[in-house]
Formats: C-alpha cells, sequence, structure tokens
C-alpha cells in the first residue's frame, strides 16, 4: 500500500449503523486515512457532497429508512452534485448477483460486499486511487461535460496507459457519439470487433445503428447480443425502442419485461414499459407496472402525484374490461386508498384535487349517495371550466371521460368546447378530445367497434346493404358517437330503404342518429360527409311524412 | 397452482440464506482470530482451518446452485473485459489472514501487470477462489499464481509444492472431456472441478473455448491447475 497516496484523500462513509461507521473508518484509519466524514442517512450524505468534493465515498446499500444507496447516486448524478473525479463505491450485504445489478445500474465505480476484511479494503484502496489519479483528466471533462477534451483525454489514456485502455475506449466513444461523429464512432467500434468480442461494443455499434436508421441491422444484432449476453439490461431496452420504430409494441412489450425480470429497480424502464402494456391493452401488466413505479419512487427524486394517477388511470382502464365481480371490488377499493393516499399527500395541487374528486365520484360504491349524486359530478364539471388554466391535460380527458362514462354527456361537450378552445394552440391535444367525445367508451369496446364496422364496409361494397346495416347498427352498439360509423350506418339504411321502400319510423331513427353528430367541429375531416348525409336525411324525411296520409 | 414449488426460487433463496449464515460466522472467527492470534497460535491455526472449511461450504452451494442453472438453462454469464490483476486479487484478498497463520507463502506473478481479457469476472474469481482452498489444503508452504499469454489466449497457472494430483483425478479430466459421466468419488473436489470446467468452457472466442486442465510440476511433483481462456 502507497499509504502517501491516500494520506491526504477526503473519504465519506455512509451507512446507517454507526457501530459499521466506527469499524469502517477504524480500517481506514489504519490505512493511513485521515479524512473521514460521516453520515447516517441520505440527507446528511446529501448535504456533505454539496458542500464539498470527497475522493471516494463508500455507500451502503440500504440505509434504513432513509433513500438507498443506489437513489442517492442517482439523484446526485442527475442533478450533478457528485463529481465524476470522486469514487463512489456501493456496498451491499447481498452477495447475490442479480440483487447486485439492481444496484449497479446507475454505475457507482466499484462495489464490495460486506463484510470485507482489511486486507481486501485495502486492496481496493490501492485500485481506486491509481484508477482515480490515472484517469483525471477523462474524469475532469466528464464534469464541465466537455466531449472535445473528453476524446482528448480518453485517447491518451489508450495510447499511454494500457492498463485503462479498455475503460478510456467507452468513454472515447461516448465523447464521439455526443459530438455527433458517428461514423467515426461506427469505425473504431468496428476495429475494436475485428479484434475480439466485446459486449459493450456491439451495443454501442447497434446503438449508432438506430441512431442512422438501420433498423434491421439493429434489431438482428441486438437479438444476438442478448443471446451472449442476457443480464445486459440496456440491450433489451436498446431493442424495445427498435421494435417501436418498426411498429411491433407486442414485442417490445414482451422485450422489456425480459428486462424487468433482470432488473426490476429501474423506474424509467417501468415507465415505458407501463406505457406499451397500456397502449397493447395489457392493462393488468400496465397497473401493475405503475404500481410498482409508485412504490419505488416513494422518497426519492421521482416521487409525485403523477405516479398515483397513472396508477388509477390504469385501474380504470382495466375495470372498464372486468367480469370478475370480486375482483373488480379489490381494484376499486385498492384505487380508493391511493386516491386517499395521494390528496393527503399532495393537498394543494388543484389539478390533483380535481382529478381526485372526479375519480372519488367514479369509483364511489351505491351506498355513498354523496359521491354517487349528480350534483356531485355535476359540480366537478363545473370546477373543471372555472380552472381550465390549472388542470393537466389527462386529468382533464380523464374527467371528461368519467363524465360521458357517467352519463353527463351535455356536461361533457360542454366541458370539451371550452376545452378545445383553451388548448386550440396544442393540435395533440385537441385531437384526443376530439377522439374522446367521439369515442367516450373503453380500448376493448373501441377495437371491437372497429372491426364490426370493417366488416360492414366489406358487404357494403358487394352491395348487401341489409347485413352491413346490421353490422353498423351492431357497432354503434359499442361506440355510439363514432362519426364514421353512425354515417356509414345511415349511408347504407338509406341505400337498402332504395332497394325496398322509405319506411318513416327507420327514418326517425337515422335522424337520430345522425343528430349525435351534433357536436363534429366544422374542421373535422368528416364534417362535410357529415352535413350532406344529414340534409339528406332530412330532406327525405320532410318528403315521407308529407306523403303520409294525415 | 399449476407450479406450486419452483425449485430455482427455492434453492436460489436457500443458498442465499447459508451463504450470509456463513459470511457471519467467517467475520466472528475472523475476529476472534484477530483478538487471540498472538497468545494462541495453536487454537488460530485451527480457528483458520475453520475458515476454510466454511469457505467450501460456501463454494459447494455455488457450484450446486450454479450446476442447476446451467441444467436448466438458467444461467446467466456477464462478460466484460476486466484488469485480470484484480480478479487475481479479489479471489485471493479474503486468504491472505488464512494463509499467514498456515505459513504458506502466495506469489502472484504476472507477465504483463497491465493484462486485461474479455471473462465473467465473478464466475472466474469463483474459479480461483475454489481452487486456492484446494490448493492450500494441499500445498506445503507454497502457492504460486501466474498469468501469461499463451496460444494466443490467456493462461491462469496455480502451483503448489505438495504431493500432486494423484492420477485417478488428473485421469478424471481426461475421462469426461464433455461433462460425460461425473464421478463423485472425489467428493466435493470432484464437483468443484467439474463446475470450474464448465465455467471455462462458457468462455468462448470464435470457434476456441476456455479449459482447465490438472497436472504435476515436472521438476518438484507439485500440483499445477492451469486454467485457459481464450
Amino acid at each position: 500500500m502507497e499509504l502517501n497516496q491516500s494520506l491526504n484523500k477526503k473519504f465519506l462513509l455512509i451507512d446507517d449503523f454507526s457501530n459499521v461507521r466506527k469499524s469502517v473508518k477504524g480500517m481506514l484509519n489504519s490505512l493511513g486515512v485521515s479524512h473521514v466524514s460521516e453520515a447516517s442517512n441520505g440527507t446528511e450524505a446529501t448535504k456533505l457532497v454539496r458542500d464539498q468534493k470527497f475522493d471516494v465515498i463508500l455507500c451502503d446499500y440500504n440505509l434504513g429508512k432513509s433513500k438507498n444507496g443506489s437513489q442517492l447516486l442517482e439523484e446526485w448524478r442527475t442533478k450533478g452534485w457528485l463529481s465524476y473525479q470522486t469514487v463512489f463505491v456501493m456496498i451491499t450485504a447481498e452477495t447475490s448477483r442479480d440483487f447486485v445489478m439492481g444496484a449497479l445500474e446507475f454505475q457507482p465505480d466499484d462495489y464490495l460486499t460486506k463484510p470485507f476484511a482489511m486486507d481486501t479494503l485495502q486492496n481496493r484502496l490501492d485500485r481506486w486511487l491509481d484508477r482515480q489519479s490515472a484517469l483525471g483528466p477523462i474524469n475532469q471533462a466528464l464534469d464541465k461535460k466537455d466531449y472535445q477534451a473528453l476524446a482528448r483525454a480518453a485517447r491518451e489514456v489508450m495510447e499511454n496507459k494500457p492498463r485503462y485502455r479498455g475503460w478510456a475506449q467507452r468513454k472515447y466513444v461516448e465523447a464521439l457519439y455526443h459530438q455527433g461523429q458517428l461514423t467515426e464512432a461506427a469505425h473504431f467500434l468496428q476495429a475494436l470487433l475485428d479484434k475480439r468480442d466485446l459486449p459493450w461494443a456491439r451495443l454501442e455499434r447497434h446503438r449508432i445503428d438506430v441512431k442512422e436508421g438501420k433498423l434491421e441491422t439493429a434489431e438482428r444484432g441486438l437479438k444476438t447480443l442478448i443471446m451472449m449476453q442476457p443480464n445486459m439490461v440496456e440491450a433489451y431496452d436498446l431493442l424495445a425502442d427498435v421494435q417501436m420504430q418498426i411498429k411491433q409494441p407486442e414485442k417490445a412489450q414482451d422485450t422489456l419485461s425480459q428486462a424487468l425480470v433482470r432488473s426490476p429497480r429501474n423506474i424509467a424502464r417501468q415507465r415505458v414499459f407501463a406505457g406499451l402494456a397500456s397502449d397493447n391493452g395489457d392493462h393488468v401488466a400496465a397497473t401493475r407496472a405503475y404500481k410498482e413505479i409508485v412504490s419505488l419512487a416513494e422518497g426519492t427524486m421521482h416521487e409525485s402525484s403523477r405516479g398515483y394517477k397513472d396508477v388509477i388511470r390504469s385501474t380504470r382502464t382495466q375495470l372498464q374490461s372486468l367480469d370478475d365481480e370480486a375482483l373488480r371490488r379489490r381494484l376499486q377499493r385498492d384505487a380508493q386508498a391511493l386516491l386517499k393516499k395521494m390528496i393527503k399527500q399532495y393537498p394543494d395541487e388543484p389539478d390533483t384535487e380535481l382529478f381526485s374528486k372526479a375519480y372519488r365520484a367514479y369509483l364511489a360504491e351505491a351506498g355513498d349517495t354523496e359521491s354517487t349524486d349528480r350534483v356531485f359530478l355535476e359540480s366537478v364539471a363545473q370546477a373543471a371550466r372555472e380552472q381550465m388554466g390549472d388542470l393537466g391535460e389527462d386529468s382533464a380527458l380523464d374527467i371528461v371521460d368519467i363524465l360521458y362514462e357517467k352519463g353527463l354527456s351535455k356536461e361533457a361537450d360542454a366541458l370539451v368546447e371550452e376545452l378545445r378552445q383553451y388548448h386550440k394552440e396544442s393540435g395533440a391535444f385537441v385531437k384526443r378530445l376530439n377522439q374522446l367525445q367521439a369515442e367516450p367508451i373503453t380500448q376493448e369496446a373501441r377495437r371491437h367497434a372497429h372491426k364490426v364496422n370493417t366488416e360492414g364496409i366489406e358487404l357494403y361494397k358487394k352491395k348487401d346493404y341489409q347485413a352491413a346495416t346490421q353490422l353498423f347498427e351492431e357497432a354503434l352498439k359499442f361506440s355510439p358517437r363514432h362519426p364514421g360509423i353512425i354515417l356509414n350506418y345511415v349511408q347504407s339504411s338509406l341505400l337498402l330503404m332504395g332497394q325496398t321502400r322509405l319506411s318513416i319510423s327507420q327514418l326517425d331513427r337515422c335522424l337520430d342518429i345522425v343528430n349525435r353528430l351534433d357536436y363534429l367541429p366544422a374542421d373535422h375531416y368528416q364534417y362535410e360527409r357529415y352535413t350532406s348525409i344529414r340534409d339528406k336525411v332530412i330532406a327525405l324525411h320532410t318528403k315521407v311524412k308529407h306523403e303520409q296520409p294525415s | 397452482m399449476s407450479n406450486p414449488v419452483d425449485m430455482h426460487t427455492i434453492m436460489a433463496a436457500t443458498v442465499h440464506d447459508v451463504k450470509n449464515a456463513l459470511s457471519l460466522i467467517d467475520n466472528e472467527l475472523r475476529e476472534v482470530i484477530d483478538s487471540i492470534h498472538e497468545r494462541e497460535p495453536d487454537s488460530t491455526m485451527k480457528l483458520n482451518r475453520l475458515r476454510l472449511e466454511a469457505g467450501r461450504i460456501n463454494n459447494d452451494l455455488v457450484h450446486m446452485l450454479g450446476l442447476y442453472r446451467m441444467n436448466t438453462d438458467t444461467f446467466r454469464p456477464d462478460f466484460d473485459e476486466v484488469l485480470i490483476e484484480d480478479v487475481i486479487h479479489d479471489a485471493t484478498s479474503r486468504y491472505q489472514q488464512t494463509l499467514a497463520s498456515l505459513g504458506i507463502h502466495l506469489g502472484i506473478e504476472l507477465e504483463d501487470p497491465d493484462i486485461a481479457w474479455v471473462i465473467d469476472p465473478v464466475l472466474i474469481e469463483g474459479v480461483l477462489a475454489n481452487i486456492l482452498t484446494n490448493s492450500i489444503r494441499y500445498t506445503k508452504d507454497r502457492l504460486d499464481f501466474r498469468v501469461f499469454e499463451s496460444e494466443g489466449g490467456l493462461c491462469i497457472t496455480l502451483t503448489d509444492n505438495g504431493e500432486g494430483y494423484p492420477s485417478k483425478m488428473m485421469n478424471f479430466m481426461s475421462e469426461t472431456p464433455n461433462q460425460g459421466e461425473l464421478s463423485f468419488q472425489n467428493g466435493s473436489t470432484g464437483l468443484g472441478l467439474y463446475f470450474c470446467q464448465q465455467i471455462a468452457q462458457l468462455h468462448r472466442q470464435g470457434d476456441r473455448e476456455g479449459y482447465i486442465k490438472l497436472t504435476n510440476h515436472p521438476d518438484h511433483g507439485g500440483a499445477v491447475f492451469t486454467l485457459w481462456l481464450p
């Protein structure tokens, strides 16, 4: 041990047990380290890290009730409080590899399994300090996010310090990537791979493929890489990204679920997965993932009311297509409990308050006369219109949807109208509003309606208007406000009557149904078709009525 | 439920638990040794033997779980380019105290101290620790690690100055080159070597794969364990 090397180094020791800190500090002292600061929890540690620069941080993974070591590292890295020149060492009590993987996702510089012997600590200490001094310029460049300097420093290490060549190569690629020098990076990686197979280099090679739009190459290569290196979770993330781009969302969901089995503690990955599952109609998986996010986020920088809302929203989607009464009640209770917890934790957010009121009405059981009363929902609708500016887009859609579902179509339409005005700059949101207004129904129903409608169109093309009309009628049961289906139904009915005879009752029905499209804004792509069909129905209706003997 | 007992989970949980208990025992033993080693060298030696046995149980469990996973195709190696010196130090550092008290000298000699290789460092560290626990039992007073490049691969040898491997054991390796029938006559030693062989074979580069070899030293007859990785 080069005692002189560690003499003036500053250490920080983070552990919730004072006797553990004492024992490790004793070891460090006898290895010649005299500057040892201590912290017993995340808050203390964060304060110290923001105040001064340490050379080495030894952080226990499990810090009791406080944030764990991995969460601390993530927060410090994200917020730029931890210099890359500081060696961050994660200490874990677990020997199992899966656990270590979770702790490693935010890349500590090293990890140590406790309890560890003095010999081990001494050995590692040498290693850390040697590496720290050899890689100084690289880490300084990383701190400054100066990628030109990073490339230079990495080259220098590659040429002159063979011991750290592999490490510098990765940083070199990172520097090229950040400077947009993709071709150079690809060549460099290929040269490495020609010499021997390096999993990390393969991954980075494919990352560049994806950037350059070579999706098929990337997909094939990543699948092979995952087969060889099944624990490399970043490869799954990238593959899922590719699969989404080539429109295979089910496969992307499957890929991410495999990554989550290996490393479930990553909030970003859980969130992408939940979104995918929800889009794929797998609401059970989506709800589970959203719940996982809430529990992972607890006490961390990720904690927010958004997590709760995601779970509750996903639960509602799940409830819409559920037959099992017992499960329904359980899901409903879970959601109600979350709702209470959320409002208690975020009492001052207007959006959260409106959201929770709407959901209170939605989830209320028959016995809860206050929440099930129509007046209560009317007041929610009113409040939403008054607080338009505080209402987030997702919550606004939730409220509209709940109003429709609970039969308050008039209130919902009025709210939609105002939201459309208020958000007219945001095309995507207006589109979602229009969609919701057209089809305030479950995704399952939407899918079914779409399927039946498509079959109807086929029959319509074959001029079998009777069968086609029946199918459009069936589709309307699932999606009563959809402009396309409504117009298909009316058009097909009119042609059917043309083949047989005009019937006043059938025309009444057509008029009724086409009037459902009152809400259609003039810039809707079906608007012209709507007015022309509507006018035709009205004309026929008047004509038949006059022809009828009174 | 269609699958009420998931053997893998049971084994993993048991191994995890026993390993944690062993690590506690090892730690306590170490503290006792620290406090008595000057006054009672004989007891210290005995306690160090106990620590070695604890290490053996630990290795056996790792082998059992590892082989089970290989059998059920759930074994997941993680390859990375790492400094071989670090791997050897990680494998040896927890034996330093035991070695010292048993009067065994450990030499580590790297042809190139900066040599890095693409391996699964955790698995290879396990192989080296396993061989080390065995060799400590059979050597006289020396153990020597040597690391060098050979035939385009990485070669790690551990040589002791004991009686050497009995011919039966050296045959065991040559009789079962492709995981054929496994003889448990040598107890956990056989199992451990079989595991090491499997780990070596997981390391592939092109059409070459790793292997282990048992020989005796041509001059002094001590055992020579060789691990070769492409």
